[in-house]
């Protein structure tokens, strides 16, 4: 016979008996093993019951449990929030054509069944890197392939959106230069601008702001240079920029701000980088974007996945988690999380940045995601975000009475002019369910007649026709 | 019940990929669309990035190859002390996935997302009762998230009274988590750390000597890291208010006292807690995650934008012009509080409670079988969670608490939280929350006992059992290797001359 085997323990001495007839008491939550079996547990411990183990808790202070309603049975509590979801209208039945740093774009069912793997999804941050090689190789890998794709050397393991790796750029420009004033576009979206403040304001850096084209919608250069000075610390330049037009004279911005000693720092759209020239060859020093939507569903804007990337030479200076490639006791390839000096748990006070928690799920969900779209696959799918953008914008011109407001060369967003204020066609013709835009008044006030309408692969010719078929309505 | 895992190596991507091959298929264009002809010439990009090419069931294997080196929550418990690692219920990943909760923009009109709005509204409802306090922000995007927000808020609260330039100080105590001084630091605050007494607790008279007229607040774990409460928190209170600072709450420990206590009766102005703790949002390898913090009266007009607001029977943006503004883009996470409320659904108010008091109760149980072979340092009576120390076996038989870390490895166990909080030497932190039966606690302390009787050089050698031997994180450091193009640096590493090569699996 097998000495492995476990003695067989007869089932009927394991069930309670009173319970089953509705006699005894079990306790009532069942995600909670042990409070079956308490008196076992305070025997142990030695103390009479759990309200000893609060004893230090001054009576002052003392709450008498929740005025909370009790708990629901899991078909019960699914219901009711089935109740409350279907008060939304995903945008699968009412269009959006609002994008900014969340564009809507389409997953592969892969990735969400991959990381959603326990093993994945269930996991802590890799602290224990011999059980965690999974994670730390997952995310070394999507960190090489964002750095590819930036063309920038490293990238770290993320950060909680492009918002706010903004105000962490601003940081790292103040901390490698020791300047306090940030130049960015006059034409930065309000959410971010509002963000940046609360990052940098405290330690007294200013944000002053450059201008735009009025014609073709492109930054003004020769404005920003004029305003590069020596107490430059960084330079922000989106490509393309907040109403859609891509931003062809990176390069010079890049130059000006060089000459003074700054640093470039440049947004971009993560689709457009099969098509669109990457950040680390038009010479941006950080690289900030968002990869949501690439990676995980728009989910109203939550969780985000923050893009941070920058030069082999700044590494030591940058925010964010790191996963770096090393080998083990045994001299074979391993990953575990390096630059671990630069974080809060170590410096304390000294730290680059307090982030902690961050976005790793999501970094995993895009790596997967980028994997299997490889080098043709981001350059269709630029191709195809560009064709519906453009089609779109087209359309418009022909079909109603909005025109083109910027001259300037687009991606998959731009501005257009129209009969009525933006707020009005947003409010109008979005509580009849096509969101047609962001209203490009929130941005420079002086456009109050304009919207930013994104459109992306999402996007069917129908859903086109419903915007064109609203936006006549409002006219 | 123990887990042990395999030692595949997994090629890299780069590795493994082959020309030609491609995974996904991209809706297609119409003929004679050219995209490049729309972009102007100086931002066409000429170099293919260099992405692996496979299909889809390759990189499929790939990733789920990558996922069986993880040791997740859901194969054996995770003990890490004030990480909070509980059972995440199913219900949240399947409302959460709904399409009427994952396709929506957070800028579509708010009248197409108004059960988005509701949720987010509900849920503060409930964090407001738990918290006790008067609102509850849900923008922040994680734990230290919320302390920025915390502290932007206090700032805000100072400047409002003419206070702002002289109130430069935030006051922490040294058993403080990282995330304290690292947040007051990046919103432009000098940091004052003060000693911690013999009991393990704030020092009273060391507070009331670092506090004055330049305290902004000071920050509070309780009960703190290592798992003691401040009992003496109506005194610390009450020398915070007298000097005109305010009182913030880390809520990393919050699964120790809900519906005991609650960061308003205690006294503080400004709350976080974290939903991918308390709140059994899945950790996720390290994020995403949610900080919700929770504000006094005093402190509602300056909530960052928009809060939502119910008039009638509908749910609105409201902006305040007194608001700090914004912190992150949008709103906060949908998704994470959507699994959030689902959690507190479930759980009731009564389960919320039971919550803690078994999660306190497990904690109790542990440290009693555990100590006598492990030190336990500073006052005996702690909550959801307890620090050994090592420092005993490191003096007799040369082990340290890196090496019982991953020693348990071997053992088929996730290791605590170690070398922290920084005041205990060798410091091993035990959270095991209420998630965890007996049967496993008990699994787990016989591992912790077992090791601290095993022969020192198998301790130091560990682990052996692990998908990797012990990594030389020292290396990673100095040498940077970050993405596959710096491979080259690891293949020029001069590798162990004396120890034998574990044959990889075929």
């Amino acid at each position: 016979m097998n000495q492995n085997v476990e003695p067989f323990v007869r089932p009927q001495t394991l069930i309670s008996k009173a319970s089953f007839d509705g006699l005894g008491s079990l306790p009532k939550m069942h995600f909670i093993p042990n409070a079956a079996i308490k008196p076992e547990l305070l025997k142990t411990i030695g103390v009479r019951s759990v309200e000893d183990l609060f004893a230090d808790v001054p009576a002052a202070v003392r709450t008498k449990g929740l005025n909370l309603p009790a708990g629901l049975s899991d078909m019960e509590a699914e219901s009711y929030l089935r109740s409350l979801l279907r008060k939304n209208q995903s945008t699968a039945r009412a269009p959006n054509f609002v994008g900014g740093t969340l564009k809507e774009h389409y997953v592969p069912p892969f990735v969400e069944r991959l990381v959603f793997r326990q093993e994945f999804y269930t996991s802590y941050t890799a602290y224990q890197a011999e059980v965690a090689q999974g994670t730390l190789q997952a995310v070394f890998e999507y960190q090489s392939m964002a750095a590819e794709l930036l063309d920038l050397e490293v990238v770290n393991a993320s950060m909680y959106d492009a918002s706010t790796a903004l105000g962490e750029a601003g940081l790292m420009c103040y901390r490698e230069t020791g300047r306090k004033t940030l130049l960015v576009p006059k034409h930065l979206a309000p959410e971010k601008r509002a963000t940046l403040h609360n990052y940098v304001v405290g330690h007294g850096i200013k944000v002053v702001d450059y201008g735009y084209d009025p014609k073709t919608g492109a930054s003004d250069v020769a404005d920003a240079t004029r305003k590069i000075n020596e107490d430059t610390a960084g330079v922000l330049v989106e490509n393309p920029n907040a109403f859609g037009v891509l931003e062809e004279h990176v390069p010079e911005l890049a130059k000006a701000a060089h000459d003074k000693g700054a640093l470039l720092v440049q947004g971009f759209d993560l689709s457009s980088l099969g098509l669109v020239t990457p950040p680390g060859q038009l010479g941006a020093d950080i690289a900030i974007g968002d990869g949501t939507t690439l990676a995980f569903p728009l989910g109203g804007g939550g969780p985000q996945l923050g893009i941070f990337g920058t030069h082999e030479r700044f590494a030591r200076k940058m925010p964010g988690k790191l996963m770096g490639a090393t080998r083990d006791a045994d001299g074979n390839r391993a990953y575990c999380m390096t630059l671990q000096t630069r974080e809060q748990h170590i410096r304390r006070e000294k730290a680059t940045s307090n982030i902690c928690t961050n976005e790793t799920l999501l970094a995993i969900a895009l790596g997967a995601h980028l994997a299997a779209l490889g080098p043709s696959g981001m350059r269709e799918l630029a191709e195809a975000n560009a064709y519906r953008a453009h089609r779109l914008h087209d359309l418009l011109k022909k079909e109603t009475q909005w025109r083109p407001g910027f001259t300037g060369p687009f991606y998959n967003e731009f501005t257009v002019r129209g009969p009525v204020e933006g707020e009005k066609a947003y409010d109008r013709v979005g509580a009849g369910g096509v969101t047609p835009g962001y209203p490009a008044g929130r941005i420079d006030p002086v456009l109050k007649d304009s919207l930013v309408v994104c459109s992306t692969e999402v996007h069917s010719d129908d859903d086109h026709a419903r915007l064109v078929a609203a936006l006549k309505e409002v006219a | 019940m123990v887990v042990h895992l395999p030692k595949n190596r997994v090629p890299l991507l780069v590795e493994e990929s082959r020309p030609g091959r491609r995974g996904e298929k991209v809706v297609a264009v119409p003929k004679g669309f050219k995209a490049a002809d729309l972009v102007p010439k100086a931002l066409r990009r000429l170099t293919p990035p260099a992405l692996p090419e496979l299909t889809q069931p390759e990189v499929i294997r790939h990733y789920t190859r990558l996922s069986q080196l993880n040791y997740g929550l859901d194969a054996g418990m995770i003990p890490l002390g004030s990480c909070t690692m509980k059972h995440n219920p199913r219900l949240a990943d399947l409302v959460s996935g709904l399409e009427d909760a994952a396709r929506i923009h957070p800028l579509q009109h708010p009248s197409q997302i108004q059960g988005a709005l509701r949720i987010m509204y509900e849920s503060e409802q409930w964090l407001k009762e738990v918290l006790g306090m008067d609102a509850v922000s849900l923008h922040p995007a994680a734990g230290a998230h919320g302390e920025f927000l915390g502290l932007a808020l206090i700032r805000a609260y100072h400047e409002s009274r003419g206070e702002g330039a002289k109130r430069t100080k935030v006051v922490l105590p040294d058993t403080a988590h990282g995330t304290n001084p690292a947040t007051a630091a990046m919103i432009g605050y000098e940091v004052v750390e003060i000693a911690s007494n013999a009991d393990g607790t704030v020092d009273l008279a060391g507070l009331q000597a670092a506090l004055g007229p330049d305290t902004a607040c000071f920050m509070l774990t309780n009960p703190n890291t290592l798992g003691i409460f401040e009992n003496q928190i109506q005194e610390i209170q009450k020398a915070v208010h007298a000097v005109g600072g305010l009182l913030y709450y880390d809520g990393a420990n919050l699964n120790a006292i809900m519906g005991k206590a609650s960061p308003g009766s205690m006294g503080f102005d400004v709350c976080h807690t974290n939903v991918h703790k308390t709140f059994a949002i899945p950790h996720g390898a390290g994020g995403p995650g949610g900080g919700p913090v929770g504000v006094k009266e005093r402190l509602v007009p300056f909530l960052p934008n928009p809060r939502i607001v119910k008039r009638g029977d509908r749910y609105e943006f409201a902006d305040s012009s007194k608001s700090i503004g914004k912190i992150r883009e949008y709103w906060g996470g949908f998704l994470v509080q959507l699994r959030c409320l689902a959690y507190l659904l479930l759980m009731g108010g009564d389960g919320l409670v039971e919550s803690s008091e078994i999660a306190v109760l497990n904690a109790a149980y542990m440290q009693k079988r555990l100590v006598g072979a492990y030190e336990l340092p500073y006052k005996q009576l702690r909550k959801h969670e307890f620090v050994l120390s090592a420092a005993n076996l490191k003096r007799e038989r040369g082990i340290n608490a890196k090496d019982i870390a991953k020693r348990l490895l071997d053992h088929g166990f996730y290791a605590p939280t170690i070398y922290f909080p920084l005041i205990v030497d060798e410091a091993l932190m035990i959270e095991p929350t209420e998630s965890e039966p007996k049967d496993e606690l008990d699994a787990f302390v016989d591992a912790l006992l077992a090791i601290a009787k095993e022969d020192p050089a198998v301790v130091k050698a560990a682990p052996k059992h692990a998908p990797v031997a012990r990594v030389d994180d020292v290396w990673a450091a100095k040498n940077l290797v970050l993405t596959w193009r710096h491979l080259a640096k690891l293949e020029e590493r001069p590798r162990p001359a004396a120890r034998s090569m574990v044959a990889p699996a075929a």
